[in-house]
C-alpha cells in the first residue's frame, strides 16, 4: 500500500510535470527515467480582450468608441494591465537512483516575455487630462531567452519525509528589456511636464547598435556579426522542496522554485532620462506666424521631446533579472475506501518583478491506476477568477505520455485564441521513458 | 512541436469561443478621445504691435493723412507754418539807410495750431503731450535778433526782448514749450514782433539778397484716445477653413492672459462663426452659423508703455446642438474704448499686446475615424 501511495505521488509529480516540479518528490522513485521534449506553455493576462473590445450590433467597437462609457471601459481595466507568456522546453531529462537519494539532470530552454501598461494611459485617452498628475512608471516590456542545465537531488529522511533541491545553471541567450523607472506626466492648463527615466537594453553579442550624430541609439542599424546561441548572460537558480506524509494516505508537499536569476550583459544599452515642459509654442510674433515657421517651431518642440524620450547610448552594462518566483503547496488524501481515488488541494503563488503576483488555490480529485493511467481534475479560484484544470497520463510498457491543461472561464475571440477575460492558460505535454 | 501544441490547444480554445467577439466582422474604427476634457497649452503670441500688425500699411494714409507716426513711434498730429518770410533784397530796399542796422516790423499774427488735431478728434483722439515752438531763420553771415510778445491762450504771455539769432542759422528756436495734460492750444498771437537786422544786410547775404528771413511755428501733438470709438470695428477673418466638423467637437474654450501696453480698452463685443452653405441652386456661400454660440467675455484693459496691464480672456465656442461645423471664417466685432487707470496714454505704434499662455480646453471629446 505504501509503495502504491508513493508511486501515486510520483506519478502525480511527474504527471503534472512543471505544475509541481517539487524536487523532493523524486526521492521516492525506485527507478530512473528519461524525459524527452516536454513542452509547457503558460500565458497569464490580468485583463482580457473584452476589456478593450465591445460588441455593438454586428460589429465590435473599442473602448474608445463614443458609445462606450468611461466607466464601462475603464472599469474593466486593472491599475496595471499585464500580459505574461512563458514557454519552457525540456530537451532531455535523466533521472537515476543513487545510493541514498535520487539524482536528476535536465537540459532545456525557456522563453518568456511580458508587457505591462498602466491604466492611466487609457484613462488619458478616454477621458482626458483632468485627473493629472499621472504616474506611468509601470510601463514595461521585456523578453528573455535562456538555456538551463539543472542538477537535482532528492533524499528521503525516514519513511515519511523527504527533501530535495535543484541547482540550475542558466545561460542567457538573448534579452530585451524596456524598464521605466520613472514616467510622470503632469498636465495643467499652462503646461505639460513629462519626467522620464527609463532604460532600454538589448543583448546581441557582438552586434552593436549604431548611434546617430548626437549619440542616440539607432536600433535600426546594427554592425558586427551576431553569434547565435552564445551566452549573453549567466545565472544560477535553485528549487527547494519537501514532501511529508504525516499519516497513511495523506501527503503534503511544498516547494519554492526559481530562486535566483540571470546576470545579463546588455551590450546595446540606452537610457532615456530628463524632463521636458511644454508650455505651448513660444514667441509667436507676426513674423513667426507663417505656416512654415510655425511648423518649424512644432518640429523644434518634437525634437526637444525626442531628446528626452530617445535613448542615449551608454556603455554596455550588467543587469540582474530575477526569474519569476514560484511557490507551490499541495495536499493529497487517498480515499480509504478506494485508494485509487484521492482528494487534492493545491496553492500556487508566482511573484513577478514587473506586475502584480499571480496566485490561485484549488481543489480536485484524482484517479490513479499505477502503471496504466492517471487522471486528475481540479477547480478553484485565484487572482484572475475561476480556474479549472485537467491532467492525465497513460502508460504503455515503459512509456508514459502525459498532458495537462489549465484555463479560466470567459471564452476566447473566435479563431484568434485571445482570451476575453483575465486568464491563466497553461498547457503541458511530455513523454517519459521509465527505466524499470 | 509548435504546430502540435497549436493543434492540441485550438479545439480546447475554440470550444469557448464567444461569437459576439468575432473580429472577422470588423472593428469599428471610430475613436473618441478625451471624452471629459483635455486642456492643451498652445502658444505665447506676441509681442504684437500695431506697427507689426499693419505691416507696410501707412497708417497716416489709411486714416486720410490725419496723423502720422513720429520717430519714436508715437501717433502725432503736426502742423508747421511760416508766419512771415521776407526776402533780404526787399528788406534792403525798404531800409532808410542800408549802411545802418534796421528794425523790421511784423504784422500781428493770430494762429490756431490746435486745428491740426481737429481731424483726429473726430475719431476720438485727443492731444496728450503737445509741443509748440517758435523759430526763426537767418541766412545772414552776421546775426540778427527778435523781440516781441507771444501769447498762447492757455499759457501766460511770453515776452521777447532782442533774442539773438545765430548768423547763418538754418532754424533757430526762439521759444519751446511742452504741454502735458492740458487742453489743445486753440490760439496764439504775436504782438509787436520786430526783427532787428544788422547793417549792410545785403552784403551779408551769401545769395546777394535772394535769401529769405523767416519766422514760423511748429506744433506737434502726441495723441491719445479721448473718447470711445463711436462704432464697433468689424474685423473679418476670412479663409480660415478649419475642418473641425469631422472631429465632432462640441465645446472649445480658448483662454489666455492678455498683456496690453496699448492705452485703449478693447472689448470684443461679438464673434460670428461663418460657415459655408450651398443654396438650392448649388451656389456655395458663406453665412453666419446659427448653431454656434460664442461667449466672448473679452475685455482687454488698457495699459501703457512699459507698464502692461494683464487681463484674463476666455472665449467659449459651443454648438447649440450636436457638434461644431467646419468653420469657414470669423467675424469679430471690436469695440475700442478710452483707457482706464493712470499712466501714459499716448498711442505708440510700438506698444505691444501679448497673448500669454493661450490654451484650449476641449470638452466632450474629439472623434477620429481610423487612428
Amino acid at each position: 500500500m505504501k509503495k502504491r501511495a508513493i508511486l501515486f505521488l510520483a506519478a502525480l509529480a511527474i504527471g503534472i510535470g512543471a505544475w509541481a516540479q517539487n524536487p523532493a518528490e523524486n526521492a521516492s522513485l525506485e527507478s530512473g527515467y528519461v524525459r524527452v521534449g516536454e513542452i509547457q506553455s503558460i500565458s497569464r493576462n490580468n485583463v482580457g480582450a473584452s476589456s478593450f473590445l465591445f460588441p455593438s450590433g454586428d460589429k465590435l467597437v473599442t473602448g474608445l468608441h463614443s458609445s462606450i462609457s468611461d466607466e464601462e471601459f475603464l472599469g474593466g481595466l486593472k491599475a496595471v494591465n499585464s500580459l505574461y507568456s512563458q514557454i519552457d522546453y525540456n530537451l532531455v531529462s535523466y533521472g537515476w537512483k543513487g545510493a541514498r537519494g535520487f539524482h536528476t539532470l535536465e537540459i532545456g530552454a525557456k522563453v518568456n516575455y511580458g508587457l505591462s501598461v498602466p491604466k492611466e494611459i487609457f484613462q488619458i485617452l478616454k477621458t482626458g487630462t483632468a485627473q493629472s498628475p499621472y504616474d506611468l512608471s509601470s510601463l514595461r516590456a521585456f523578453g528573455n531567452v535562456y538555456g538551463e542545465i539543472a542538477y537535482g537531488y532528492s533524499l528521503p529522511l525516514g519513511d515519511n519525509f523527504s527533501v530535495g533541491g535543484r541547482v540550475k545553471l542558466l545561460a542567457g541567450l538573448n534579452s530585451a528589456d524596456v524598464l521605466t523607472r520613472r514616467l510622470n506626466l503632469t498636465t495643467t492648463e499652462d503646461q505639460y511636464i513629462i519626467d522620464l527615466d527609463a532604460d532600454i537594453d538589448l543583448t546581441n553579442r557582438d552586434k552593436k547598435a549604431g548611434t546617430d550624430d548626437e549619440g542616440y541609439l539607432d536600433y535600426s542599424s546594427f554592425s558586427g556579426k551576431g553569434k547565435l546561441g552564445v551566452p549573453t548572460g549567466g545565472g544560477l537558480a535553485m528549487d527547494l522542496g519537501l514532501v511529508w506524509k504525516p499519516f497513511d494516505g495523506f501527503t503534503l508537499s511544498a516547494s519554492v522554485l526559481d530562486i535566483g536569476g540571470i546576470l545579463w550583459y546588455y551590450g546595446n544599452a540606452g537610457t532615456s532620462s530628463g524632463s521636458y515642459t511644454f508650455e505651448g509654442l513660444k514667441d509667436l510674433t507676426t513674423e513667426e506666424m507663417e505656416q512654415d515657421k510655425i511648423m518649424a517651431k512644432i518640429n523644434e518642440v518634437g525634437q526637444e521631446i525626442l531628446a528626452v524620450v530617445k535613448p542615449k547610448a551608454v556603455d554596455g552594462r550588467f543587469k540582474f533579472k530575477a526569474l519569476p518566483l514560484n511557490a507551490n503547496m499541495n495536499a493529497s488524501y487517498e480515499m480509504p475506501f478506494w485508494r485509487n481515488l484521492s482528494v487534492d488541494a493545491s496553492g500556487l503563488y508566482t511573484g513577478y518583478s514587473f506586475c502584480a503576483p499571480y496566485w490561485e488555490a484549488r481543489g480536485g480529485l484524482s484517479l490513479n491506476f499505477p502503471g496504466i493511467a492517471h487522471l486528475g481534475l481540479s477547480a478553484g479560484g485565484g487572482a484572475y477568477g475561476f480556474v479549472y484544470g485537467a491532467k492525465g497520463s497513460v502508460e504503455f510498457q515503459s512509456f508514459r505520455l502525459y498532458a495537462a491543461y489549465e484555463n479560466g472561464i470567459g471564452g476566447v475571440i473566435p479563431y484568434e485564441d485571445i482570451p476575453l477575460k483575465a486568464n491563466n492558460n497553461c498547457l503541458l505535454i511530455g513523454l517519459l521513458y521509465l527505466i524499470k | 512541436m509548435k504546430r502540435f501544441y497549436i493543434l492540441i490547444s485550438l479545439p480546447l480554445l475554440w470550444s469557448c469561443a464567444n461569437l459576439d467577439y468575432d473580429i472577422s466582422n470588423g472593428i469599428d474604427n471610430e475613436f473618441t478621445l478625451f471624452s471629459e476634457e483635455i486642456s492643451v497649452p498652445i502658444a505665447d503670441i506676441g509681442p504684437l504691435s500695431p506697427k507689426q500688425l499693419l505691416g507696410d500699411t501707412d497708417l497716416g494714409s489709411a486714416l486720410g493723412g490725419l496723423f502720422k507716426e513720429d520717430g519714436e513711434g508715437y501717433l502725432v498730429a503736426e502742423k508747421e507754418e511760416t508766419i512771415c518770410s521776407n526776402p533780404v533784397y526787399l528788406l534792403y530796399l525798404g531800409s532808410l539807410d542800408p549802411t545802418k542796422p534796421m528794425d523790421a516790423n511784423i504784422d500781428d499774427f493770430n494762429g490756431n495750431p490746435g486745428a491740426s488735431t481737429e481731424g483726429p478728434a473726430g475719431i476720438g483722439l485727443i492731444p496728450a503731450i503737445q509741443d509748440f515752438s517758435l523759430f526763426a531763420t537767418n541766412p545772414l553771415t552776421e546775426g540778427m535778433s527778435v523781440s516781441g510778445k507771444l501769447t498762447l491762450s492757455t499759457l501766460p504771455t511770453e515776452v521777447f526782448d532782442k533774442v539773438p539769432v545765430d548768423a547763418g542759422a538754418k532754424d533757430f528756436e526762439l521759444f519751446h514749450k511742452t504741454f502735458d495734460g492740458q487742453n489743445i492750444i486753440d490760439a496764439f498771437s504775436l504782438v509787436n514782433m520786430v526783427l532787428h537786422l544788422p547793417a549792410s544786410l545785403l552784403e551779408k547775404d551769401p545769395l546777394s539778397g535772394f535769401s529769405s528771413i523767416e519766422l514760423g511755428y511748429r506744433y506737434k501733438a502726441q495723441l491719445a484716445l479721448g473718447s470711445d470709438f463711436p462704432n464697433t470695428i468689424p474685423i473679418p477673418i476670412n479663409d480660415v477653413d478649419l475642418p473641425i466638423g469631422q472631429y465632432r467637437v462640441k465645446d472649445v474654450l480658448l483662454s489666455t492672459e492678455v498683456s496690453n501696453e496699448i492705452p485703449v480698452t478693447l472689448v470684443l463685443e461679438s464673434v460670428d462663426v461663418m460657415v459655408k452653405e450651398t443654396d438650392d441652386e448649388g451656389n456655395e456661400k458663406t453665412v453666419v452659423s446659427n448653431n454656434v454660440i460664442i461667449t466672448p467675455g473679452l475685455t482687454v484693459a488698457s495699459g501703457c508703455s512699459g507698464a502692461p496691464v494683464v487681463s484674463p480672456l476666455a472665449i467659449r465656442i459651443k454648438a447649440k446642438e450636436g457638434t461644431l461645423p467646419d468653420i469657414a471664417g470669423l467675424q469679430l466685432n471690436l469695440f475700442v474704448k478710452t483707457p482706464t487707470g493712470e499712466g501714459d496714454k499716448r498711442l505708440n505704434m510700438n506698444q505691444s499686446i501679448r497673448f500669454n499662455n493661450l490654451r484650449a480646453t476641449v470638452s466632450g471629446g474629439i472623434t477620429f475615424q481610423g487612428l
